[in-house]
């Protein structure tokens, strides 16, 4: 399989208390073109972590992050944010909209980095807003939102630069049940429908079942915990895979 | 639109009452200096223009017999750059041959130091060569047109035959001829006319119709009749009047152009560097007021930056965002702060108030672009640094923090190193960079005398630490501020813990607002303890000069003799000084009659003075012309006669006791014999029409009324004014000569306002969340705005405490330097009722200024703010 992503042996410390602390231990794994990846573990276990160093905001300790098929520690900082432009869609768990910008410039944000005019943002964020049911609130800002709406919001954003990896943390962190499933099946139908690739990051079993491959972070190691693909993996299984784990 | 232009478009627009009053903040300190600068510019070259009535050497004096050699002695006078010898007459012009001439007036000069003194200037032809064995001159185009000649023509010229000139001779006109000075015969000298002088200088003289020729040949043509040679100099402006007239007063008369000395004496000289400086205190405060902001604001930009930076935005694209928002700011502030301080000198000059004080209306105006402009620019520079400096910091700073952190209120270690970095770089740009950039745009008035230069720089220094502290410790004044909030928690639980837990958590919010109100407050009592001081000096001088007299005026001529005898009759009737007997030379002589003096002033100590006044012509010079001239007791003042003789007096005694006459208001002047005038200037003292009448101390003024009403019953416009009316009239002076204080502590005090409010403004953004989540447990409207109001007031309480013990510790320095220039013995101010007013101004003002932001806090809709993420 041609990776999208790729992490060989990855180290973080973290100082705590004046010691270096290992938040992630020789992590390794890939990301498959229009694949569904979902990284289960408990808070404090490194999931954003591991999503920061894949995006290049952070840098690695030790190992090596691909993404594109350019590792990441041999670029310069502009070089990394040009790729992190070109090939990442983010989605947040708080969101992070700008709040001083409407649903419609939100979402046209990664196209206006790019340096798109505002005649060719138009037709794909428009697209984008009725695929997300997002048109009548084109002109409100965030703070006139609901968290499911900011949710989808954001995943617009996170599509509208056309980029083939979204990484999710937490996405469904801050949304009810109802409105967490509906930006699950979103997020299903990116890798379906656009074949883009979803690494997501999760403590919600729910949330994992939508994946195609799970894999388990605890205590900053990966874990690979029995044959766990998706999609539509029975929710007992993921519980069955966090017991075995002690999660 | 460009991504960067869209996000600065909206970024400006969503923190709109930000934006605006950041804005404002900079127009208003720009505004501040722009005015003053402009009203100084306005003020003496309008006032010049009044004075000027044709053209005149800046400084033309005349030797004393004492002096041998008047060139080199000139040449050693401090502050004289350049001079010339010089006479003018009156010529007889004829071409030759032709049948065309007339008058004109004739200027002999040396050639050699023409162009130093900027005498004339050529508009065609050549100028007049020195050392020349062959007579040329250089006419003006009047004359030139007039008699039809130019460039190379012959011209004849020749002293007028007339009758001999009168003389003041013991007190009466005379013929020259009586005088037994015979008339001197005519000669007449052909010269060729090299040049044609252009309507400056020189050139303006009698309509353009002059000749200039070299002095020698001057002294030929004129040889056996009186020649008045004057010295013309040139004045180095980086020296004080002062100086150049008391090295000259020595030896030499002298005369002053009046448009040299608009705005140079050293009480104007005080008031426009004290006004200079005022713009410099405004400007600070300014740009200070909107870094403070800008700082504030760093931990909201942070998430933003983060969030951009995570979707793929460069940092030089984050960079260019905040670029654009600080150009606009800052271009718009100083496009307002420009027009609106241009707008606001002409206001001042159309309602009378100028640089040197107020009441006097100047039809002028004109730009000075060559300084505003660098000022305007100067600050919309400033400005534009601290706008940029602190995002172009944080456009390197992480983002993962930022992206995880949901309250905005939490300070990431790169923010507060930012934040602390931007603060050092503040202090150096508005303590440090600002005053000395200021300062040499716009220079000191005078000279920068040692002592002056240091008083300044303590004082700026002390300014300097009061801005640097609050941005380079924060905590320090919060820390007094929550100290101050604590015992409030007694009887206002809710309102009391927060607002110190408020302070506490903002040390830099609170340090802002409480140093900029400080500084207003530390410059009300400062100025009010210059006023205080001038005051208490008035007082003083007034207990001498006037206090205990009553002026006459519009008496209908009557004899002095019998006014005098008139009110001798009365009890406590000490003096009569007559107001008619003055003449200007160079400063005002009064003729008074010694034997009026004998009971008062230092005539009654030492009675011998009357007979030196009448026998030596001694002078007695008030305080204030002796301590500008530098002249003591035993000095010799040096007067022109009209005959041309140059009178020496001597330096009797140093007092004003005598000769203050309120209208005109002069206290430049010396007193001598009455009779002396007469017999020498041929000015009279038989009949008078406005005297001051000194009285014995506690003496009703009223029984001078009743003296004069008694010998002029019915002469109209009679008016009598005594001491305490006078000292009120000085006192109302002052009062209304510092009116263009006043307006700047106005706008330092719109822009102390300005920074508090905005301060709160961030205040509400960044705790909307928290105010929030408190109405929804159940606090009221009213409890929110009381824990506002609590932090306001006790933030009002510092800067009032803090700002009335560093103004009353600046008072005695702006006193010392007042002194200083002006060398006035002005005594220094106490503590006094407007350091009580001061105090609670400082708390009405922070109240004030927290109404709006307070607004904007309680009806924020808590849903929403619980919501936000």
């Amino acid at each position: 399989m041609n990776a999208l992503a790729r992490v060989r042996n990855l180290y973080k410390f973290h100082p705590i208390d004046g010691r270096k602390s290992a938040v992630l231990t020789d992590v390794s794994f890939e990301v498959g073109k229009a694949e569904f990846v979902c990284i289960m573990g408990p808070s404090g276990s490194g999931k954003s972590t591991l999503l920061q160093l894949l995006s290049g905001l952070e840098d690695a300790d030790g190992g090596s992050v691909e993404l594109a098929g350019k590792e990441l520690g041999k670029l310069s900082e502009r070089e990394r944010t040009l790729l992190r432009r070109e090939t990442i869609g983010h989605v947040f768990q708080f969101f992070n909209l700008l709040t001083n910008l409407t649903v419609l410039e939100n979402v046209g944000l990664p196209l206006a980095i790019a340096g798109k005019r505002i005649a060719e943002q138009e037709a794909p964020v428009a697209a984008l807003l009725a695929r997300f049911g997002l048109e009548r609130k084109h002109n409100a800002f965030p703070h006139q939102l609901s968290g499911g709406e900011m949710q989808r919001v954001s995943i617009a954003r996170a599509l509208a630069g056309g980029q083939p990896l979204l990484l999710c943390d937490e996405p469904t962190g801050n949304l009810s049940q109802k409105a967490g499933a509906e930006v699950m099946q979103y997020l299903r139908e990116v890798v379906d429908r656009d074949k883009r690739s979803v690494l997501l990051v999760t403590h919600n079993p729910r949330d994992a079942t939508f994946a195609d491959r799970i894999l388990f972070l605890v205590d900053g190691a990966l874990h690979t915990q029995g044959d766990l693909h998706g999609p539509n993996l029975p929710v007992e299984r993921v519980h069955e895979a966090l017991s075995a784990l002690h999660i | 639109m460009g991504f960067a232009t869209l996000l600065a478009r909206k970024g400006l627009a969503r923190r709109l009452s930000r934006t605006v009053f950041s804005i404002l903040g900079i127009a208003v300190g720009i505004a501040t200096v722009v005015g003053i600068f402009t009203l100084d510019h306005n003020t003496i070259v309008g006032r010049s223009k009044l004075a000027d009535s044709g053209w005149q050497a800046e400084i033309e004096v005349s030797p004393s017999a004492a002096v041998s050699d008047p060139r080199a002695e000139l040449a050693r006078v401090p502050g004289v750059s350049a001079f010339t010898a010089a006479f003018q007459n009156e010529v007889v012009l004829a071409v030759p041959g032709q049948d065309r001439g007339g008058r004109a007036h004739l200027v002999a000069i040396q050639p050699e130091y023409a162009a130093d003194i900027g005498a004339y200037a050529i508009q065609s032809g050549k100028t007049l060569e020195a050392g020349s064995e062959l007579p040329t001159v250089v006419i003006g185009d009047g004359l030139a047109r007039a008699l039809e000649v130019e460039a190379g023509d012959k011209l004849l010229l020749s002293r007028p035959r007339r009758e001999p000139g009168k003389d003041c001779v013991e007190g009466e006109w005379q013929r020259r001829a009586q005088a037994g000075v015979p008339a001197p015969p005519p000669v007449s000298i052909e010269f060729t006319i090299v040049g044609i002088l252009a309507r400056e200088g020189v050139g303006r003289l009698s309509r353009g119709e002059v000749v200039v020729i070299d002095y020698r040949f001057g002294t030929r043509l004129y040889e056996g009749a009186h020649v008045d040679t004057r010295y013309w100099l040139k004045h180095d402006s980086g020296v004080d009047l002062e100086r150049i007239q008391s090295a000259l007063g020595r030896a030499w008369s002298y005369d002053l152009k009046k448009s040299v000395i608009i705005g140079q004496a050293a009480d104007e000289r005080a008031f426009r560097n004290g006004v200079r400086f005022a713009g410099l205190f405004a400007m600070v405060l300014g740009l200070y007021v909107i870094f403070h902001t800008l700082s504030m604001a760093l931990i909201e930009r942070v998430r933003e930056i983060g969030i951009l930076h995570a979707l793929g935005a460069s940092r030089a694209q984050i960079a260019r965002v905040f670029m654009i928002e600080a150009l606009f700011v800052s271009f718009a502030g100083g496009a307002i702060g420009l027009f609106g301080g241009l707008r606001a000198a002409q206001l001042c000059l159309s309602v009378g108030i100028t640089t040197v004080g107020a009441g006097e209306h100047i039809n002028f105006f004109e730009v000075p672009w060559a300084t505003v402009l660098p000022l305007t620019l100067a600050g919309i520079a400033i400005a534009l640094s601290g706008s940029v400096y602190p995002l172009v910091r944080l456009r390197g700073a992480k983002s993962n923090t930022a992206l995880r952190s949901q309250d905005q209120a939490r300070d990431p270690a790169a923010t507060q190193q930012a934040s602390r970095s931007f603060r050092f770089f503040a202090v150096a740009l508005i303590a440090v960079l600002l005053p000395v950039v200021y300062l040499w745009l716009v220079p000191v008035v005078g000279e920068a005398q040692a002592e002056l230069v240091g008083i300044l720089m303590v004082g700026l220094s002390i300014l300097a630490l009061f801005v640097s502290l609050p941005l380079l410790l924060p905590g320090l004044l919060a820390w007094v501020c929550t100290h101050i909030a604590a015992p409030f928690e007694r009887w206002f639980p809710l309102a009391g813990k927060l607002a110190a837990r408020s302070m506490r958590d903002a040390p830099l919010r609170v340090a802002g607002a409480v140093s900029a109100i400080t500084l207003v407050t530390a410059a009300y009592v400062g100025l009010n303890g210059m006023t205080q001081s001038l005051e208490a000096e008035v007082r003083l001088w007034g207990q001498q000069a006037f206090l205990d007299k009553v002026y006459v005026r519009n008496l209908p001529d009557v004899p002095l003799d019998q006014l005098v005898t008139q009110l001798e009759r009365y009890p406590g009737v000490l003096g009569v000084e007559p107001s008619e007997a003055r003449t200007y030379l160079p400063f005002l002589l009064l003729g008074v009659l010694p034997e009026q003096l004998a009971k008062y002033g230092p005539c009654a100590k030492d009675p011998a003075l009357m007979q030196r006044m009448r026998e030596e012509n001694g002078v007695i010079l008030s305080r204030r012309l002796a301590r500008h001239r530098g002249y003591s007791i035993g000095d010799a003042v040096h007067v022109n006669s009209p005959r041309g003789e140059v009178l020496s007096l001597p330096v009797i005694a140093i007092s004003d006791a005598y000769g203050y006459f309120p209208h005109p208001d002069e206290r430049l002047y010396g007193v001598v014999d009455a009779r002396f005038l007469d017999r020498k200037f041929c000015i009279g003292t038989k009949t008078v029409s406005d005297v001051a009448v000194r009285l014995q101390p506690g003496t009703d003024p009223a029984v001078v009324e009743a003296a004069v009403r008694e010998m002029v019953a019915d002469a109209p416009g009679l008016n009598f004014e005594n001491g305490p009316y006078l000292y009120r009239w000085h006192t109302t002076d002052i009062g209304r000569d510092f009116i263009l204080f006043d307006l700047v502590l106005a706008g330092t005090l719109l822009l102390a306002a300005i920074g508090v409010l905005n301060g709160q403004l961030l205040a509400a953004l960044e705790r909307a969340k928290e105010l929030g989540v408190l109405r929804a447990l159940g606090a009221t409207q009213a409890q929110i705005a009381g824990m506002v109001s609590l932090e306001s007031l006790v933030v009002g309480l510092a800067a009032g405490l803090l700002g009335t013990g560093l103004g009353a510790g600046l008072a005695p320095l702006i006193v010392r330097a007042l002194r200083v220039v002006s060398g006035l013995p002005l005594p220094f101010p106490g503590p006094s009722w407007p350091h009580l007013w001061a105090a609670l101004g400082a708390v009405a003002v922070a109240l004030l200024a927290a109404v709006y932001p307070m607004w904007r806090m309680i009806r924020a809709r808590p849903a929403e703010a619980v919501r936000s993420g």
